[in-house]
């Protein structure tokens, strides 16, 4: 479901708390597109622990949802967001400790033979390895797309972008990343 | 020759090929090799874990549970008589108190750990107290660690009135005498294992309060006879277990009847899950395995429960109950 799509009763109505219903409604249809925006922006170790934090914040501040700024989609993206973010955060400051974050190292995006067969979280790790090397907001645009699911209008809606712009620069940031993960980059 | 396809068209692509589409040979061949990497990074997208749906599905009405559970009740009561008492201190203790915040600030800015620590509980202020109250809902004092870090809880839970819990466990013996003015809350929190295969079998916790809700004793009976680190841990070195369990803690051995007894002092701030509250605050405990192979543990504040009356009610759960 498309963030600007999504025109849900809250939206419509003056009541702004989002209840049980309006949860388990969130819950069903973004929590697996909130998962896998995680993943591609933070790696599988951190992916549900930050995911069980954005949930447990959109219901923990629940009060605090206002239906004339939003739908509740975009609230809960809005976390998300900075959910990752704060978590993107604490990890380059371990990193500048140079405390070892995960196992993910350069040698992951030197693939070896194309042919080798690598498991759904090896690629991802060498995907986000070579992710690294793309500009943040690139990065993000891909997490949100591939990840997330969202489409280019609710990405440019997240980022404040117009839809062609991140239509563009998705495109872009694809190729480059494409190269860089087949070890072809300039 | 094959046009370069505009941003537009890529993605109208995308969208449109399915996963058994072969690639479209008529574009170029950068454009195929974007559309099929793009088409990777589609299917590399999973499902969350079981456990960790089941968590976020359970949120609201965990939730709604909190408020009944005991030791968030006693936290916020605790609370409330610490504000209270200190709209009525005399101004040297106001001053103390300040002279107390200014050491506490100039060790903050002497300690990059304390500081972290800190700086992580104001980026994140609503995790902090959410998982305060997640872990109150539990009440459960054996992983502390693990439950701050981590949201899942590790068994479902329901809400029974106590006949009830005594109906659905009949082995579970209930203290026969309580403090004065002590009555058993109806609302008696039953764990259980969130998959059939969790070792994990139940825990019950039973609490009783006085009207003003300020004395509350917490009872934890867990059977943990199917824990197989519980099974090299006999009654007779329960209290061993316990020093490793909460370093720090003034332990004795009582006997209560027959069954030897750990009694634990020790201040709030040795319970990890139970940060917020005044760390100094005495909890006094009785803990011991009892001959069924269950685990009881009787909590209780240590200015408000005398051990006496702690120790009377541990020795009336008899026997012959619950069997």
């Amino acid at each position: 479901m498309e963030l600007n799509a999504v025109r849900s009763r809250k939206t419509l109505s003056n009541s702004s708390e989002i209840d049980g219903d309006e949860f388990a409604r969130l819950y069903q249809s973004q929590l697996n597109r909130v998962f896998n925006y995680v993943r591609y922006r933070l790696g599988e170790a951190d992916a549900e622990d930050i995911v069980a934090e954005v949930f447990t914040r959109v219901w923990s501040r629940r009060h605090e949802f206002d239906a004339r700024r939003g739908t509740p989609e975009i609230w809960l993206w809005a976390i998300a967001r900075n959910a990752v973010t704060d978590q993107l955060r604490k990890q380059d400051q371990l990193r500048k400790k140079n405390v070892p974050i995960s196992e993910i190292d350069e040698a992951s995006l030197q693939a070896s033979d194309p042919l080798d067969f690598v498991s759904e979280t090896e690629e991802l790790d060498r995907i986000r390895s070579a992710m690294n090397r793309l500009a943040s907001l690139d990065r993000e645009i891909i997490a949100l797309r591939f990840g997330g699911g969202q489409s280019h209008r609710a990405i440019g809606e997240l980022l404040g972008l117009q839809e062609a712009n991140v239509a563009q620069r998705l495109r872009r940031a694809l190729r480059k990343l494409r190269l860089l993960v087949e070890g072809n980059a300039l | 020759m094959n046009a370069r396809l505009s941003d537009q068209e890529f993605f109208r692509w995308l969208d449109e090929l399915s996963d058994e589409d072969e690639l479209p040979v008529e574009l170029l061949a950068e454009d195929v090799a974007d559309l099929a990497f793009a088409k990777r990074l589609l299917n590399l997208r999973v499902a969350p874990g079981e456990q960790l749906q089941l968590t976020l599905k359970k949120l609201p009405s965990m939730a709604r549970d909190m408020d009944k559970t005991s030791l968030w009740q006693a936290g916020r009561i605790h609370c409330q008589r610490f504000f209270t008492r200190l709209a009525f201190t005399p101004r040297k203790r106001v001053l103390g108190l300040v002279l107390l915040l200014l050491a506490l600030i100039i060790f903050l800015a002497s300690s990059p750990s304390a500081r972290a620590q800190l700086g992580e509980l104001i980026d994140n202020p609503d995790r902090f107290w959410v998982l305060y109250r997640v872990v109150s809902l539990q009440s459960d004092l054996e992983n502390p660690r693990f439950i701050i870090s981590r949201l899942e809880p590790v068994h479902q839970y329901q809400i029974m009135r106590p006949e009830e819990a005594q109906a659905t466990f009949p082995t579970l013996r209930i203290p026969q005498w309580a403090p004065e003015g002590l009555v058993l809350n109806e609302n008696t929190t039953v764990m259980l294992p969130l998959a059939e295969d969790d070792p994990f079998t139940w825990k019950i916790e039973l609490s009783w309060r006085d009207e003003a809700n300020q004395k509350v004793i917490i009872l934890v009976v867990e059977d943990v006879k199917s824990k197989t680190v519980w099974r090299a841990w006999n009654a007779e070195r329960y209290s061993l277990h316990l020093y490793f369990k909460y370093p720090g803690a003034k332990i004795e051995e009582v006997m209560i009847g027959e069954t030897p007894t750990a009694l634990l002092r020790m201040p709030l701030r040795l319970f990890p899950i139970i940060r917020g509250w005044d760390p100094g605050m005495e909890v006094i405990s009785l803990q011991w395995m009892d001959d069924q192979g269950y685990v009881n543990r009787l909590f209780a504040w240590a200015d408000l429960v005398s051990i006496e009356e702690l120790v009377h009610m541990a020795a009336s759960m008899a026997r012959d109950q619950g069997e």
